[in-house]
């Protein structure tokens, strides 16, 4: 556990107090408070990442501690614009932004290191930003579609039919199911640029690293979800909310897991 | 039929990314190893095939072109990693009749020049057809880098500070060493017959440093060490002294030159993620070193097969991937959304 003095952990700080004030007037039903709430924590998440990119002199997803606080800052806007592509309106979903809000900005503010750290020449490339701006943006999509994808499982246990106006599994699983469609086309994009950005710097288009296979299986756990529902529609709601969960742990192990673990020794290391 | 072509895709998808988690714990280096074995080549042969069938089989994908895209996308993805990979481009050579010039390594001194490549994976001396000349070799760092003096002997390796005046036990055996002088220019001059050392006009630049090392039973002796003339070891001296610059680098850049029978036809400031490209060669900044030599610059020359095919595979692919998605999810929209 690490307390943040700096000015870019007083704002994330305060980020955290507004989503959790907005989560709390969304649980109490005032959506107008709990948007401006929104709007606020966006307000204050944009002006830490602002100043900390001014700080660090390059866009700010460099390390673990830059890479949670774009992902925080940025899940708010992308939730509502993510809402405006897929017609999506479910307090279920405006909750769990405020939810995945808290849970990817506590990182940021108290586990990892924010010391700014200088470019090594490999990521002073023009597609250092395109590369893992993509990728944040396909998580965030991603990890809403998990959430709606776990309603949907909660919702499939329950016996009891759902009363009118409540959501149903198979609402849930179309949620998630549209919000991969979102998400998939700018993960594959983050793969290709890596790649394209690999054979540039590296010489090579694919370095068999461990972050690229996990990438790789991360992106073909997806390709089987989309197959999957191709060939079974609706019909197996249960196993399709399974596959994207799936997808979210797979991602959360190439985030993560790969990164800290001295078990997958490889080229990506910088980013822990 | 159909029916058959899609479970085996969908099998094969799994077993991919089964095949990918397990890649993944063996480390980049066995993994490559792995993945280009002879069971995986003909894991990755029948898995183009089975695309292909699936693209001929499915009218959906004639009908739909987004989805004809995403397919044909990831067809030239494996097409072009599979005439890349080391059995495509020996049998690409074979056939054609040229040498087989894999990834290899060029070590470079400035001002100097060469045609002969040591090949990355055992170290086997390479004809590329071609030489490079190393102009200009240079490091810029993010701040002014700290010289250090790197100390090596047959007792043991030691790094001291290069500030003037300090004295720095190296060990029991090795004695002592005392930077006495600096210099940002060192000039000698004769005087009485006898040089001496003395600092220059600023106008140029030649750094050294005078160390005075002091062997254990007292023994002094004097070395002079020369930035310029790195690693250079003075008869009779016992220690090799190397000034280094620590401090984070910010880029690294070889001014090179290509040349083909005396002529040249190419050139270029190569940095990292900034590679010379010159006859199916990318050529790239790999490293740098110092030796006995000098400071030298180290290049990787990679052939570039297949590359084309598998960035031109992602493109089809992303297209396809965008506007198919874009349109369900519109689609889904236009009907209602799901609220």
């Amino acid at each position: 556990m690490q307390l943040k003095y700096s000015n870019e952990g007083i704002l994330i700080y305060a980020m955290m107090a507004v989503v959790a004030v907005g989560l709390m007037l969304r649980v109490m039903r005032k959506k107008q408070a709990s948007v401006f709430a929104a709007c606020l924590a966006c307000l204050v998440g944009l002006s830490a990442w602002g100043l900390r990119w001014i700080t660090v002199e390059h866009i700010p997803m460099q390390n673990m501690f830059e890479v949670f606080l774009t992902l925080g800052v940025f899940l708010l806007p992308v939730g509502l614009a993510a809402r405006r592509f897929t017609g999506i309106d479910h307090p279920s979903d405006g909750l769990g932004d405020f939810i995945l809000t808290l849970i990817l900005l506590f990182p940021a503010g108290f586990v990892f290191s924010d010391a700014p750290q200088k470019l090594p020449p490999a990521l002073q490339s023009p597609l250092f930003g395109p590369h893992v701006a993509v990728y944040m943006l396909s998580y965030v999509l991603l990890a809403k579609a998990a959430l709606q994808a776990g309603l949907g499982l909660y919702y499939h246990n329950r016996s009891a039919k759902p009363s009118s106006g409540q959501l149903s599994c198979e609402d849930h699983e179309l949620s998630a199911y549209l919000l991969v469609c979102l998400g998939f086309p700018l993960l594959s994009m983050g793969l290709f640029l890596g790649s394209v950005w690999g054979k540039l710097a590296w010489g090579d288009w694919w370095g068999w690293d461990p972050k690229e296979l996990w990438s790789l299986a991360c992106w073909l756990m997806y390709l089987f979800y989309f197959h999957w529902r191709y060939l079974f529609r609706q019909k197996m709601p249960r196993a399709n909310c399974v596959c994207v969960i799936l997808g979210l742990v797979f991602i959360i192990i190439t985030l993560l897991w790969v990164n800290l673990s001295n078990l997958f020794k490889g080229m990506h290391n910088y980013a822990s | 039929m159909k029916n058959w072509i899609y479970h085996l895709g969908l099998a094969a998808i799994a077993v991919l990314c089964l095949l990918s988690i397990f890649g993944a714990f063996l480390g980049a280096e066995n993994a490559r190893a792995f993945f280009n074995s002879v069971p995986l080549a003909a894991w990755w042969i029948g898995f183009t095939i089975l695309l292909v069938m699936s693209i001929a089989a499915f009218r959906a994908l004639h009908n739909r072109s987004m989805l004809f895209l995403m397919h044909a996308g990831c067809v030239l993805i494996l097409l072009g990693g599979l005439w890349g990979s080391r059995a495509g481009q020996k049998m690409t050579a074979s056939i054609l009749g040229k040498p087989w010039i894999e990834s290899s390594y060029l070590k470079l001194y400035p001002g100097r020049q060469s045609s002969t490549a040591y090949r990355a994976t055992d170290g086997q001396p390479l004809d590329l057809g071609f030489s490079v000349a190393l102009n200009d070799f240079q490091i810029h760092y993010y701040d002014n880098p700290a010289t250090v003096l790197l100390i090596q002997s047959d007792l043991g390796q030691w790094e001291i500070p290069s500030g003037k005046g300090a004295e720095y036990l190296l060990s029991a055996r090795a004695g002592k060493v005392r930077v006495l002088e600096t210099f940002s220019n060192l000039k000698i001059r004769m005087e009485n017959g006898k040089p001496v050392a003395s600092e220059g006009p600023a106008v140029e630049s030649n750094p050294a440093w005078l160390l005075e090392f002091v062997s254990p039973d007292g023994r002094a002796t004097q070395q002079f060490v020369f930035e310029k003339f790195a690693g250079h070891a003075m008869p009779g001296y016992p220690f090799l002294v190397t000034p280094q610059k620590r401090g984070m680098i910010r880029d690294y850049i070889s001014d090179v030159q290509v040349f083909r029978d005396g002529h040249p036809v190419a050139a270029k400031q190569i940095e990292v993620n900034y590679p010379l490209h010159y006859a199916g060669f990318h050529i790239y900044q790999d490293s740098y070193g110092q030796d006995e030599m000098g400071q030298y610059s180290v290049l990787q020359v990679v052939p570039d097969q297949g590359v084309r095919l598998v960035f031109g595979g992602y493109v089809l692919l992303t297209i396809g991937l965008v506007v198919h998605f874009a349109r369900k999810v519109n689609t889904h929209r236009r009907h209602g959304g799901c609220s």
